[in-house]
């Protein structure tokens, strides 16, 4: 009986194996994971309720601020049900100072799949988790503590300020939503379907880099400036470099500038389609889905590893796989084929246009940048203007780096890096990232860590935006304007 | 007597399973994430998800509605097993009552109430704006479907669904009256939750109606939405396809009830596939397009049916 029992228990098992729901949860450096997973294997589905799905998905870095939420939803967990961990473990690579959690002292995990999340690593994280999924058995798991519950006060419209008497929703989506890479709470205050005001919580992706950043070396700040947003690692590197390289007098080589450039490019074309798969998927755009999926994976194929850029220059030992970062020739026309298809798409430009309009000297007036800002400078300003925008600048980067590695000749790629600390003073520095310009200060007092560093990030001037953007619009085409703003929330908690 | 009955209900379970089952392979074939790795498992699957689901221990949420959170399940299988009765998969399979035509149309409202209870009953905001998000649905497809459905009423002169495919025989309705086919699937579109009008069930509130639901009652939502979908095709094919007959130039060369489902597929899968051609669209603007667009379309079809049928009397 016993035996035959464990052969049913067997084959159930196997037979459910065919088909997997998880719900993610992205805490702050999924992005581009759980836009390419999906796609992986087909025996992987995502569920849109944690009742619905067996695993919870967890993507590293976890806060204490998200914690709450993740035990939450690992108690919704329909059962038999498993945890898996995702990413490098927050402790690993900000340190354990970053009041950072680790999550197996909190729940059972039953699996932890390692890899690295930034764009040039996610092809085979995805598959690795997938691969680690598939082999997992099931079991009806350990009951996990209780969260206790964040107390927000919302105040609510006076019967004066109101048309007809009706009643005032407060609608909490978050922190575990689809319209930003990472944990992002919106409290919409609802009349129906219409959303009459917005109020924005963050801070469940922070990780202290700043205060870090002048508690620690000047090597480690790099460490650090390449953690501030893990789906944009070159941008954040990049800044910081150039800032220290600023402060030393040293000027990298030719050849490494030009290296560092086609890097950058890249990565904020790679960057731009993944977004555009996650809006397509918030659309449910199927039609979509699968072609923006593909280029994406094609090309951070193509992404450098962050570590080649190097104080002075560009240290291609450290790329292990060899790229070589020459951009196939059709790259460029695919994305502007994509672009061409999306801006000629009616049913597109239906749940797209006059959603989430931002005109032009507003967007100036705030500090906006990159496609938000060049979307209200040359077009309407709405979630369509910006997908478009982000497209045609993805097409642009791809063909530029191109023609920046025909011009690359042969040269130096590194210079001599003094041994001394930076001599006292400032320096700026600002890097065209994929969310907008990223601007760093740095300070130095002479002595082995910074004395000031300051980072104005892109997602949290547009983060700031949300509250005036959402209302007057349904939900969906409220969390479409939300979404439309390419918000990093582990950039933009810093 | 009680043999013939005992006969239909067999039958009839037979083509719900066959027709949910089909409906959830369709699903998965023509999803993206399917796409490039298609393989014979995609067959097995809706069975590994039904085996996940009765496996998966129940629910509640806190401080539910019991009755109707527990009942929601219920209305909706029973809705799609008493609507199935109608729908002739062959000669002599089906109820053949005078009615039928406007039985299955009216039978689609209480689905409509398991996804308000299912919403309602779950005590909490998301699945409030899911429950009124299906009642917007009602006022979408009930008018425009019914118009839809006029116009071959009016040529076979009656209202049973086993009449109108007999009046098929030797022309199917689709043949003058394409227009009519286009505005009863547009409308059905509205009737069975599926993409790009699926905003009670749409994944931007978590799963909506059925957020809170798991286990054996989500299985059998699942199965319900799935048979709901393959039933409204399937009726489709009987008032507009021919129901169980051949093409005519080809004749009856495959048994009437395999005529039948193959239609029927060919229908869910055309659904399916402009749900994936379609970006989500929210329920005023699927109210816009049933009232604005589908309505008065299906006045001109119904008037040019009443003339042709006048004038030609095919």
């Amino acid at each position: 009986m016993g035996g035959m029992t464990g052969m049913l228990r067997a084959w159930v098992d196997r037979l459910t194996a065919l088909e997997r729901r998880y719900f993610a949860i992205d805490g702050g450096s999924g992005g581009a994971l759980l836009a390419l997973l999906p796609g992986v294997d087909d025996r992987l589905r995502p569920a849109e309720s944690p009742h619905h799905a067996d695993l919870l998905l967890v993507v590293e870095p976890v806060t204490d601020a998200l914690l709450g939420a993740i035990l939450e939803t690992y108690r919704s967990l329909a059962r038999p049900g498993q945890v898996v961990v995702a990413g490098v473990p927050g402790a690993e690579r900000y340190g354990e100072d970053a009041s950072l959690v680790r999550i197996e002292d909190h729940l059972p995990v039953a699996l932890r799949v390692g890899g690295a999340t930034t764009p040039e690593a996610v092809g085979s994280t995805a598959d690795a988790v997938a691969l680690a999924i598939r082999h997992e058995r099931l079991h009806r798991g350990t009951a996990a503590p209780a969260a206790t519950p964040e107390e927000i006060l919302i105040p609510l419209r006076s019967a004066a300020e109101k048309e007809i008497a009706t009643e005032d929703v407060v609608l909490s989506v978050g922190p575990v939503q689809s319209v930003a890479a990472g944990p992002l709470r919106l409290l919409l205050l609802m009349d129906g379907e219409q959303v009459v005001r917005a109020e924005v919580r963050s801070g469940y992706a922070v990780r202290h880099i700043e205060r870090l950043s002048r508690e620690r070396s000047w090597s480690e700040g790099i460490s650090l400036a390449t953690a501030l947003d893990p789906l944009a690692p070159v941008s954040g590197r990049l800044a910081y470099l150039q800032a220290l390289e600023s402060l030393y007098g040293v000027v990298a080589p030719p050849r490494a500038r030009l290296l560092r450039e086609i890097a950058l490019g890249i990565e904020r074309a790679t960057s731009h389609l993944f977004w555009f798969t996650r809006f397509a998927e918030l659309l449910a755009y199927d039609g979509l889905i699968s072609e923006a999926r593909r280029l994406a994976a094609r090309l951070a194929t193509m992404a450098a590893p962050a570590d080649v850029l190097v104080p002075g220059g560009w240290d291609p030992d450290a790329d292990r796989r060899g790229a070589g970062y020459r951009i196939p020739a059709g790259a460029w026309e695919e994305v502007r084929r994509l672009t061409h298809q999306v801006s000629s798409d009616r049913l597109f430009g239906l749940r797209t246009r006059g959603i989430g309009v931002l005109g032009a000297d507003r967007a100036r007036q705030v500090g906006a940048s990159g496609p938000v800002l060049r979307a209200s400078e040359a077009a309407e300003g709405d979630a369509r203007a910006r997908a478009l925008a982000r497209l045609e600048a993805a097409a642009e980067d791809l063909e530029q780096a191109a023609v920046l590695f025909d011009r690359l000749t042969d040269g130096a790629e590194r210079t001599r890096w003094p041994d001394s600390h930076p001599p006292v003073g400032a320096a700026e520095s600002r890097v065209s990232g994929p969310r907008g310009t990223l601007t760093l200060e740095l300070e130095s007092d002479g002595g082995d860590r910074p004395s000031g560093i300051h980072w104005a990030r892109p997602s949290a001037v547009h983060l700031a935006l949300v509250p005036e953007l959402v209302p007057g619009h349904t939900l969906p085409d409220a969390l479409t304007a939300v979404a439309s703003l390419d918000l990093s929330m582990a950039e933009a908690d810093g | 007597m009680m043999e013939e009955h005992l006969r239909a209900a067999f039958l009839t379970l037979g083509w719900l399973t066959a027709g949910g089952y089909g409906v959830a392979v369709l699903e998965r074939w023509i999803s993206p994430a399917s796409a490039g790795v298609r393989s014979a498992r995609i067959l097995l699957q809706p069975l590994a998800s039904a085996a996940r689901l009765l496996r998966a221990a129940d629910h509640l949420p806190p401080h539910p509605d019991g009755a109707l959170f527990r009942t929601a399940p219920l209305i909706a299988v029973a809705t799609v097993v008493l609507a199935a009765w109608v729908v002739p998969f062959g000669p002599a399979t089906a109820a053949d009552t005078p009615i039928g035509l406007f039985y299955f149309i009216v039978l689609l409202g209480p689905f409509v109430v398991a996804l308000a209870n299912a919403g309602w009953g779950t005590n909490s905001k998301y699945g409030l704006v899911a429950s009124m998000r299906a009642a917007s649905h009602l006022v979408a497809y009930e008018v425009a479907l019914g118009f839809a459905i006029l116009g071959p009423a009016m040529a076979a002169e009656s209202l049973s669904l086993v009449r109108i495919v007999e009046a098929q025989e030797h022309l199917w309705f689709v043949v003058w009256q394409p227009l009519g086919l286009g505005l009863y699937l547009a409308s059905a579109l509205f009737a069975v939750y599926r993409r790009p009008f699926d905003t009670p069930i749409a994944g931007e509130i978590a799963g909506g109606a059925l957020a809170e639901y798991g286990g054996t009652r989500l299985l059998l939502f699942r199965a319900a939405l799935a048979v709901l979908l393959f039933l409204t095709a399937a009726a489709g094919a009987a008032i507009y396809l021919g129901g169980w007959h051949g093409p005519p130039v080809v004749g009856p060369f495959l048994p009437a009830p395999v005529w039948m489902l193959l239609k029927s597929y060919a229908l869910v899968a055309l659904l399916l596939w402009v749900g994936r051609r379609t970006p989500r669209f929210g329920h005023d603007q699927m109210l816009r397009f049933s009232w604005k667009i589908v309505l008065p379309v299906a006045f001109v079809n119904l008037a040019v049916t009443g003339i042709l049928i006048l004038v030609l009397d095919p």
